[in-house]
């Protein structure tokens, strides 16, 4: 009797677990794969939280702050390389009825065209490069803040998978408006075309590289990333300094992340504050 | 007294920015002349950086590429824009000769577009790019 209960259990496993298992797209696109943060649909209808899904990352692109809303990714070390860096385009994909930005909005506005997703997080080929430097992955960044802590943070998680064999789930946008720049505070630059952000946000997932679903490695132990950044060029150079829990950047952006991984494992990791300790800065020269 | 290099290369640089995550202005320089080759070393001292800045050299033909490239999306003032980068690199072709391109440092890069004037001294543009 116990092995035929012990054959039964074995048979009836996997139809259980088939049963039991969230009902998640079994999508081969891996930027949205932990989730759509704002239900971002392609509705050109849905000017304000319109989903882009590009082979290189998927973006909600927000028309009225001529930004997006946030910028989604998966980065692994096949993406890595040394491709160079192309010029800043707007993005010809958008609906006609979307007003177009041009790098040109930009240019003495005092902030920085400052990437969501980084030029060196696709710089395994020339066009996945040229990709990340299209105006919708793009908001007004205080220099500071582009070139320092935010820049750092895209080294260190370049790091965790180049020489930590990690697997990253990124997502990162702008929030509120009122940042400081060259030219002093500001609420929007190109005639109120852009909006600039208050604050800048970035939540990270790590998995283990390797093979098998990402959504089945997450587990109590694993490591949930979260800063809010002030957008501000009077902020302090060292990134951790601005680590919060995911749960907080939800709260702030009325968003809900990494909801392709089951409640029960992510809601806990969600309300942590990341606390590893993170190596020596780089020096900044300037 | 700034040569006719110095000048010609101001003229044709007046008002233009070079693109990057920010947008930097062009101004000229002339060095002393110094005997011998413009190594990172040598290039390091005339630019008073320190002795470990990262010092990269690209022809002036990839430096202009880009920027005197039209692209279908290019506006009016986009396509000014190309004709002057032309215009420019055709001023510093005509007025130095042996130019180099360097880039000097990281995330903030100087980039010395320098070459040898026809009285023999050391000049040229400066820039800067913002890249992360």
């Amino acid at each position: 009797m116990h092995s035929l209960t012990s054959l039964l259990r074995w048979l009836l496993a996997p139809v259980l677990l088939i049963a039991a298992a969230p009902v998640y797209g079994q999508d081969d696109y891996p930027h949205l794969r932990m989730g759509n943060p704002s239900r971002a649909t392609d509705s050109p209808a849905n000017k304000d939280n319109f989903l882009t899904k590009k082979p290189q990352f998927a973006l909600s692109y927000c028309n009225d702050r001529g930004t997006p809303n946030w910028v989604s990714w998966m980065l692994c070390k096949k993406d890595l390389g040394v491709a160079p860096r192309k010029p800043f385009h707007p993005d010809t994909s958008l609906p006609r009825s979307f007003r177009r930005i041009t790098p040109r909005d930009y240019t003495d506005s005092g902030f920085d065209r400052g990437h969501m997703c980084p030029h060196s997080d696709r710089a395994d080929t020339v066009e996945n490069s040229a990709a990340t430097f299209v105006m919708t992955n793009i908001i007004p960044q205080a220099g500071e803040v582009n070139q320092n802590p935010w820049n750092d943070l895209e080294m260190y998680c370049r790091d965790l998978v180049s020489k930590h064999h990690k697997r990253l789930y990124i997502v990162c946008g702008p929030q509120g408006a009122g940042g400081t720049g060259k030219h002093g505070s500001r609420n929007t630059i190109a005639d109120g075309r852009v909006t600039v952000p208050a604050k800048c946000w970035k939540v990270i997932i790590v998995v283990p590289e390797g093979e098998g679903d990402d959504i089945a490695k997450v587990n109590s132990g694993t490591r949930l990333i979260a800063v809010i950044m002030p957008n501000t060029d009077r902020i302090e150079h060292h990134w951790d300094r601005y680590r919060t829990s995911v749960r907080k950047v939800e709260e702030l952006t009325g968003y809900t992340f990494f909801d392709g991984v089951p409640a029960e494992v992510i809601e806990p990791l969600k309300a942590k504050t990341d606390g590893e300790r993170i190596a020596v800065h780089r020096p900044h020269a300037r | 007294m700034p040569s006719a290099a110095i000048n010609a290369l101001k003229s044709a640089s007046k008002g233009l920015l070079y693109p990057s995550e920010t947008d930097a202005p062009f101004t000229t320089f002339q060095w002393k002349r110094t005997d011998g080759e413009l190594t990172p070393v040598l290039l390091r001292r005339l630019t008073k950086r320190e002795d470990d800045a990262p010092v990269d050299e690209i022809t002036l033909t990839t430096f202009f590429q880009d920027l005197t490239k039209e692209e279908d999306w290019h506006g009016k003032p986009e396509q000014a824009d190309v004709k002057k980068f032309r215009n420019l690199q055709q001023a510093i072709k005509d007025h130095l000769a042996d130019v180099r391109v360097f880039r000097v440092g990281e995330t903030q890069i100087d980039i010395y577009i320098v070459g040898m004037t026809s009285e023999g001294s050391w000049a040229g543009l400066k820039t800067r790019a913002v890249e992360t």
